[in-house]
């Protein structure tokens, strides 16, 4: 069948451009009626763009754009973004977390003074996000990069009478300003070695670069740095706990998940791009390793240092670089003796899974804050009672994050330690699963307070807010349906993982 | 394509003066020598003319528009009142503010001045005159004078006098507001030529528009884009201080600005900077709109001169003339009317450009 | 010749001249050190209180705004040179050189309507404004 308008190219880049789109759109809206408390217009108007976004981006995938087989990908502007079924896979990642923090923050900033400013800055955030998700070309990844992190620093940091979001904004800022310097750093060596910013550009021009492997290599490094805060990994993971804790629960959701997940695109596309692995080892930069190193220590210590905090919030941060570290087995594993394509599949389907628990878990602390219980896991205690729909969701979430069989963190967790195993990478596995058991004390610590303890003080009846609550149990039912799901979703993943990596 | 780097086709200042010493037998040695000779004479025209201006033209400009005399004591039309204000005012005690901050001090007279001379060096003053044609010649221009701004912030700020402070303040927003207007405005003149290249608008100009009784009357861009023309003045009145957007020095309201602490040598540096800066934004409207040292009879170096002191006179009648905004009056002139203004300016131009071509 | 070192020899001169002209005005110049003429200007009054004082935070509004319109103009330049040369070579409609351009202006100004209604220009504001901040969270 003849199609009906024959798009043009650029308009693979549409769900990008639509959150664009959708941001301008809430500019306006303020520009005309500043300071417009009308919540559920803004939110309405955010949602509307992230939901287009998503559709636009899912009708894409099964249309088969980014299919070399079927439509093609797109290679737009000269090579600096592509299209492909990864970049897609993230897009979708990325809208339906801003979606689900849309529609939470009609309830939670509900006083807020800077309604308009709020979405518009998310929806900005976000459109960096999907660029990233699209970039092809270091140039184009640094600008994303910049254009996801610049309004994420005010979103961090809106609750302006807070003192904690305050600071939480300045210190992200800090660590933020220190790491693009890093990177862009990292980005003019690799520069000077290759002579190329678009990422099969350099690829094809590393043997060029055999005599300045020292260059190369500290380049390499350095762009891993910008990675690891974008991810939120060691050796740049401070920031996260602090961000996250400091800032309104709704942007902790969107920034540990759609940020994160935008972070290892570019990472995965970068480093399976530009830095193939046989060449890099000829010219005797074994990034793998780095790797290797950083997951196992990631997630170590993220579930370390989450399992000895007292404060809920705190500890899903921390939980937060855990999961990072698993996701960093996408990369580790790309040795070349398993098959890269499963485990760098794993990695993606891991971030698509967890951008609905995580989001989801951020959520409930979102609807915690809300209702004014506290901060501590004594806070929560026998909430159960109160509110049973979002805390049974809340602990699916908790279980999913753990990694406990009927729920959909199990399966990506489950094809993580086997694309370990089978690139031979068992140290990582055995950490992955040490650390796993290590999670399950204090995800099950939650649940307990949630189910069994008995509240500390008496607490009036709990509301129901709408938006709040339709996230969460949205994110709820994401997380368990995608189990029977997952087979089309795991061959989109490893589809979409064997385009990149050779 | 050029490459931005370059050389043009023209024959340059320093070229001209190698072939005329000699100098172009000596290698790259004799290049810096000959390019330091041209830019030595460059400098020292510009400075003369603001010797002439500064304690002589402006005062007698001002005289004439209040109906007075002014000097005319000193030598013919009291000329030679050019050689006893500079002894005069050279010779003066330097008196530094006790807190003053040292360094930035005593820095901010040098990128005055420095700056405003920068820029002449891409201007085609005609007769040859022209030190350098790099592809990026507008940009270089916009660039280079904007350095002032620093200039004036750290003399305000270093001064350690609330006036000052204020005053550098009010002297970087004005010229933030304006350079905006000021560069766009510009640019729609660049659509036009399709080049940033000095000398390429200049000759882009030098095309007939249409004769008139066998007059051909030349396409200079102030014919073509007058808007544009009038906005340009405007923005220029506001990047180098004049009225009626002198607030920066506002005498009656903040004694003299940024340079109120300054004396002796260092207010004749900050006094020069800003009449330089006047000439520098003569220098740019009469290249890019009024064909640059293009004339009929005279010879182009004397027509380029008419032509900034002709842009000299507009600035010192509307000194005289025109009443001084207040300040909020001018950032809202500046970010509401001109900037809107000169947008618009630029996109109609590209769209009847568009058109027509 | 590389044409720079004309602007190059043009900076000296501009440094130099300025450095002549003090090396001049230190030869011929009187010092009288005595304090009290170096106490700062404030109307001949005694100076009160420092100089480091609190000034308008909207000069910090339009340094902000300043820099994305002058980033914009940068980026606009390298257009404004091609797009005569682009329509008259006849590879491009008019539609596809004029319309990033548009685009491009399009997004600035709303940028630039956003600030201007949210007061961004505004230097002083009303006393319903006031009032209507004072009431914000």
């Amino acid at each position: 069948m003849a199609p009906l308008i024959e798009l043009h190219s650029w308009s693979a880049l549409a769900p990008t451009l639509i959150l664009a789109l959708t941001g301008l759109v809430l500019f306006v809206f303020d520009s005309i009626d500043p300071r417009s408390t009308n919540r559920s217009a803004l939110a309405g108007i955010s949602t509307a763009g992230a939901l287009a976004s998503l559709g636009v981006a899912v009708w894409y995938i099964v249309a088969g754009v980014g299919d070399p087989t079927r439509r093609g990908t797109f290679d737009l502007f000269g090579g600096q973004l592509i299209v492909d079924q990864m970049a897609l896979f993230f897009m979708v990642v990325v809208a339906v977390v801003t979606a689900m923090v849309s529609i939470a923050s009609y309830d939670y900033f509900l006083e807020h003074a800077y309604q308009a400013e709020y979405y518009s800055l998310m929806l900005l955030a976000a459109t960096g996000m999907s660029t990233m998700a699209a970039a092809n070309s270091l140039v184009t990844v640094f600008i994303a990069l910049e254009l996801a992190s610049l309004p994420s620093f005010a979103l961090v940091a809106i609750l302006k009478t807070n003192r904690g979001s305050v600071e939480a904004g300045l210190k992200y800022f800090l660590i933020g300003a220190l790491s693009s310097a890093i990177f862009v750093y990292g980005i003019s060596l690799v520069y000077g070695a290759t002579g190329y910013m678009q990422l099969e550009a350099i690829a094809q021009n590393l043997e060029g670069a055999e005599g300045f492997s020292g260059l190369l290599g500290l380049g390499v490094v350095m762009l891993i740095g910008g990675f690891a805060y974008k991810t939120a990994s060691v050796p740049f993971h401070f920031w996260a706990p602090e961000a996250y804790e400091g800032a309104p629960a709704p942007i902790s959701a969107f920034l540990s998940s759609a940020s994160k997940a935008a972070g290892f695109v570019i990472a995965f596309r970068v480093f399976a791009t530009a830095f193939p692995i046989e060449t890099m080892a000829d010219i005797g930069i074994d990034w793998t390793l780095a790797f290797v190193i950083l997951a196992i220590v990631t997630m170590t210590i993220g579930n370390f240092a989450a399992a000895t905090q007292e404060n809920v919030k705190r500890m899903l941060a921390y939980s937060s670089v855990g999961h990072a570290g698993y996701a960093l087995i996408g990369l580790a594993g790309l040795t070349g003796t398993g098959s890269n394509d499963v485990v760098l599949g794993a990695a993606m389907m891991h971030l698509l899974v967890y951008g609905f628990m995580n989001t989801g878990a951020f959520l409930f602390i979102a609807l915690a804050e809300y209702w004014g219980v506290g901060r501590t896991f004594e806070d929560y205690n026998g909430l159960a009672k109160q509110a049973p729909m979002a805390s049974a969701a809340m602990t699916i979430f908790m279980f999913s994050l753990a990694g406990i069989p009927p729920f959909g963190g199990f399966f990506s967790k489950y094809f993580l330690l086997t694309g370990a195993i089978d690139a031979g990478l068992l140290v990582v596995a055995v950490a992955l699963v040490v650390n796993s058991a290590l999670s399950l004390y204090y995800y099950s610590r939650l649940v307990k307070a949630l189910w069994i303890e008995e509240p500390v003080v008496e607490r009036d009846s709990l509301t129901q807010p709408t938006g709040l609550y339709v996230a969460i149990i949205f994110a709820a039912v994401m997380t368990v349906v995608i189990l029977p799901g997952f087979g089309p979703v795991a061959d989109t993943a490893i589809e979409a993982a064997a385009a990149v990596v050779p | 394509m050029l490459a931005p780097l370059q050389n043009g086709d023209t024959y340059l200042f320093p070229e001209r003066i190698a072939d005329l010493t000699g100098l172009s037998e000596y290698g790259t040695a004799g290049d810096l020598v000959a390019a330091f000779i041209a830019a030595f004479i460059v400098g020292n025209l510009m400075l003369a003319m603001t010797g002439v201006a500064g304690p002589w033209a402006k005062r007698k400009i001002t005289a004439a528009f209040t109906d007075r005399i002014a000097v005319n004591r000193i030598g013919p039309f009291g000329l030679l009142i050019i050689v006893a204000d500079a002894v005069r005012l050279l010779s003066k005690e330097n008196i530094i503010p006790e807190n003053a901050d040292r360094p930035a001090y005593d820095l901010a007279p040098i990128v005055v001045a420095g700056s405003a001379m920068l820029g002449f060096a891409v201007i085609p003053m005609g007769s040859g005159v022209q030190l350098a044609d790099p592809e990026v010649g507008l940009a270089y221009v916009f660039a280079v004078s904007g350095i002032a701004s620093i200039g004036l912030v750290m003399a305000g700020y270093a001064s350690a006098n609330k006036y000052s402070l204020l005053g550098g303040l009010r002297a970087v927003a004005q010229n933030v507001a304006y350079e905006i207007p000021l560069v766009v405005t510009g640019m729609s003149v660049v659509i036009f030529a399709g080049s940033l290249q000095m000398s390429t608008i200049v000759e882009a100009q030098a095309e007939p528009l249409l004769t008139v009784a066998g007059v051909a009357i030349p396409s200079w861009y102030a014919l073509i884009n007058p808007f544009a023309f009038v906005l340009f003045i405007m923005a220029n009145l506001a990047e180098v201080g004049r009225n009626p957007f002198d607030i920066p020095e506002a005498p009656t309201e903040i004694v003299a600005g940024y340079q109120t602490e300054y004396s002796s040598v260092y207010f004749v540096l900050i006094y020069l900077g800003e009449f330089l800066h006047i000439f520098l934004g003569g220098a740019l409207i009469a290249t890019i709109f009024l064909g640059g040292p293009a004339g009929p009879v005279l010879p182009g170096i004397v027509w380029f001169i008419i032509k900034i002191w002709a842009v000299f006179l507009l600035t010192q009648w509307f000194r005289s003339a025109v009443p001084r905004v207040r300040i909020d009056q001018l950032i809202e002139i500046g970010w509401k009317g001109m900037l809107v203004l000169a947008f618009a300016n630029f996109v109609l131009t590209a769209i009847i450009v568009g058109l027509i071509a | 010749m590389n044409e720079w070192i004309a602007i190059g020899a043009l900076a000296l001169v501009g440094i130099l001249i300025p450095l002549g002209m003090m090396s001049v005005s230190y030869l011929l110049r009187p010092s009288v050190p005595e304090t009290s003429k170096r106490a700062t200007y404030e109307s001949g009054e005694v100076p009160t209180g420092g100089t480091r004082i609190r000034f308008n935070i909207q000069y910090y509004m339009v340094a902000l705004l300043f820099v994305v319109f002058d980033i914009e103009t940068v980026l606009l330049f390298p257009w404004a040179v091609v797009y005569r040369d682009a329509l008259e070579s006849g590879e491009v409609t008019l539609m596809q050189a004029l319309g990033p351009m548009l685009l491009f202006v399009a997004i600035l100004v709303v940028g630039l309507a956003w600030a201007w209604r949210n007061g961004a220009v505004q230097w002083a504001k009303s006393p319903r404004q006031v009032e209507l901040e004072a009431n914000r969270p």
